[in-house]
């Protein structure tokens, strides 16, 4: 009898662990396929930082707004972001997942804001 | 033009000069990045910085997220030219004193006297604040004079469509707020009065944010 692991099935899985201890015992036909070697994470796993960039369009308040609208941070938060994106060219709004971050990056260009994603660390 | 921000929510635009509706007019073809790709670069960027941006990400986002952006983008100009079917020529101040008298009270209980009821008084001593704003003063009475009002859930449409014009009138002309356009290169260009609609733009953006988009 063949157990095939779900893919992807680390080694070190306590369900495979619990079928190589009956694959042990006498009598049994139990035979274990090779496991299956964790895929290196994709990109979707690895954290992304969601940058907003300075320009001389968008007027602050209106920076801060969309900010606290995107995210849901308080007052205080979204100003300094929007300051951090005043006096330092730009600030990291958001990190976190690829997906919810390309949701995010649309809904900031959405609103004509100036950003983009990058990978974090 | 004079500024109003009413009960409802809705927003009163009077005084309106013939320039004035002409600049809100002209919103979709100050506003068309088509013909600047520079300007398309900048309102419809990659989703990643560019060493982090594989192809594929680079087609699911032409493919998927570019169109939606586009469609957002173009309902703005459809909402703000159809506000403009219904502008009228403007009574007066007068008429929104009768109309309005219980407005102004309402308005003083959120901390801004006076925006209806007032507004009158507004054009001979103009004491700008956030629900009313004299932008500009045409002192021509022969000059006819037009009304105009925004329901509340259009004011973000108006916001987009006048941020995306300067965006392209930034980008296209050289001019932003930041520093002092070199009007004399304007002039001689025949582009000033992109200038001042970009500074009728401004005006009128950062009154919506303070008194409409986020009144807190």
């Amino acid at each position: 009898m063949f157990l095939p692991p779900p893919s992807p099935w680390p080694a070190a899985d306590p369900l495979r662990q619990l079928y190589r201890a009956m694959a042990a015992l006498p009598g049994t036909d139990i035979e274990l396929l090779p496991a299956v070697e964790e895929e290196e994470s994709s990109d979707l796993d690895q954290p992304w930082h969601v940058v907003v960039f300075n320009d001389p369009v968008n007027l602050m308040s209106y920076v801060t707004m969309v900010i606290r609208r995107i995210f849901g941070y308080s007052r205080e938060k979204a100003e300094q972001m929007m300051l951090d994106v005043h006096q330092k060219g730009q600030c990291i709004v958001w990190t976190g997942g690829r997906e919810p971050a390309e949701l995010y990056v649309k809904q900031l260009q959405e609103h004509q804001l100036l950003c983009s994603m990058k990978k974090a660390g | 033009m004079h500024l109003q921000k009413l009960p409802d929510g809705s927003i009163r635009l009077s005084r309106l000069n013939p320039w004035d509706v002409q600049t809100f007019r002209s919103l979709p073809a100050l506003a068309d990045y088509t013909a600047a790709p520079e300007a398309e670069r900048r309102l419809l960027p990659t989703p990643a910085i560019e060493s982090d941006l594989t192809p594929e990400m680079a087609m699911d986002w032409v493919e998927y997220v570019v169109p939606e952006l586009r469609e957002s983008f173009a309902e703005s100009f459809t909402t703000v030219l159809a506000d403009l079917e219904t502008l009228s020529p403007d009574p007066g101040p007068a008429a929104y004193e009768a109309g309005d008298g219980e407005d102004s009270d309402e308005d003083e209980e959120e901390g801004n006297p006076g925006s209806s009821g007032q507004a009158s008084g507004a054009q001979e001593t103009p004491q700008p604040n956030a629900s009313q704003q004299a932008v500009e003063e045409v002192p021509e009475p022969s000059m006819p004079h037009f009304v105009l009002t925004i329901p509340a859930d259009h004011a973000e449409a108006w916001f987009r469509a006048m941020n995306q014009a300067r965006i392209v009138l930034s980008i296209r002309y050289g001019i932003d707020s930041e520093r002092v356009p070199e009007l004399g290169r304007l002039l001689e260009a025949g582009q000033l009065e992109y200038w001042f609609q970009y500074e009728l733009f401004v005006s009128l953006q950062g009154w919506l944010v303070e008194a409409v988009l986020n009144p807190e």
